[in-house]
């Protein structure tokens, strides 16, 4: 058998060998795996044949799916951390004290404005007032 | 009838279609879009099919007419044998650093001229006859016989330089 071999390939080599005979030069490289150059050669053509087209194809759906997954992820941590910042009032103050105090100041605040408003209105009512009487009066 | 051959005949080509593309771009992507083409306009032909004599080498031809379109539509390179080892230099000095074999060989074949490695790969991975090989690429069976001959020679001569010297160059 290796004398067989060995003539196929040394036909092989010289570009003489037919279809059949390569075919067992392949076959007998497949069932006989050797370490030498040649039999790796043999090996290399193999793999070749081994690529395909729905494997390509498959492979690149894969990546679609993961970018969609990834995309997805992204779009969910994002939506997260937007929800949690929204939840969260940025003016919220944690100590109770704090919050009294803000709170007492801001009411005192609102009052005096309150108040000034309402001493606008008095001066404004007044001179409504003198003007009733000045029309009157004419 | 024509319907049944596109299922039994061209649709079990596709890998080899694919792989045929591949060896030409070199790109995967651009090789599926290939196929992916080629699969259309057979489909759009398929009333026809059975006026084929030779389907296998007929749809290769297929293929390797889309290639050339593409390849000169993207103004990658013509298909000349200069150009293609140019292409390719570089690339081989890379790969040849590493020992892996796998990759040795790949460069040793990416390093073939285009013609030399078109028929080699018809024959090594597609298993084509001489005539099937001759009818897909236009040259003649004598033609055919000699690139391979000679791709076999250069395959050989780069692998007694792996042995003797860890690289093909």
């Amino acid at each position: 058998m290796g004398s067989q071999i060995d003539k196929l390939l040394e036909k092989y080599w010289n570009g003489e060998t037919s279809l059949e005979e390569e075919t067992l030069i392949k076959e007998h490289f497949k069932k006989n795996p050797a370490l030498g150059n040649e039999g790796q050669y043999f090996r290399y053509l193999a793999d070749q044949k081994k690529v395909s087209y729905e494997g390509s194809t498959s492979t690149l759906r894969k990546k679609t799916w993961l970018s969609a997954a990834a995309t997805i992820t992204i779009g969910l941590i994002t939506a997260g951390l937007v929800f949690n910042d929204a939840k969260k009032d940025p003016f919220a103050i944690d100590d109770p004290e704090k919050a009294l105090q803000a709170t007492k100041e801001a009411l005192l605040m609102i009052g005096s404005e309150l108040k000034q408003g309402q001493d606008h209105t008095l001066e404004l009512t007044k001179i409504n007032k003198a003007k009733e009487e000045l029309q009157d009066d004419s | 009838m024509s319907q049944k051959l596109y299922h039994t005949h061209i649709l079990p080509a596709s890998d080899g279609m694919y792989r045929y593309a591949l060896s030409i771009v070199h790109e995967p992507e651009t090789a599926r879009d290939v196929v992916q083409d080629c699969l259309t306009k057979i489909w759009t032909i398929r009333k026809d099919l059975d006026k084929v004599e030779k389907v296998n080498a007929w749809t290769f031809r297929i293929v390797r007419n889309r290639c050339i379109e593409i390849i000169r539509r993207n103004r990658y390179a013509d298909l000349d044998e200069k150009v293609v080892n140019m292409r390719y230099s570089g690339t081989v000095e890379e790969k040849a650093i590493t020992n892996d074999f796998m990759s040795q060989m790949a460069s040793i074949v990416e390093t073939l001229p285009s013609k030399q490695q078109e028929v080699f790969h018809l024959r090594e991975v597609e298993d084509m006859s001489y005539q099937d090989i001759a009818e897909t690429t236009g040259l003649s069976e004598s033609d055919v016989k000699v690139n391979i001959h000679r791709a076999r020679k250069k395959v050989k001569e780069a692998m007694q330089k792996i042995d003797a010297y860890g690289v093909a160059n």
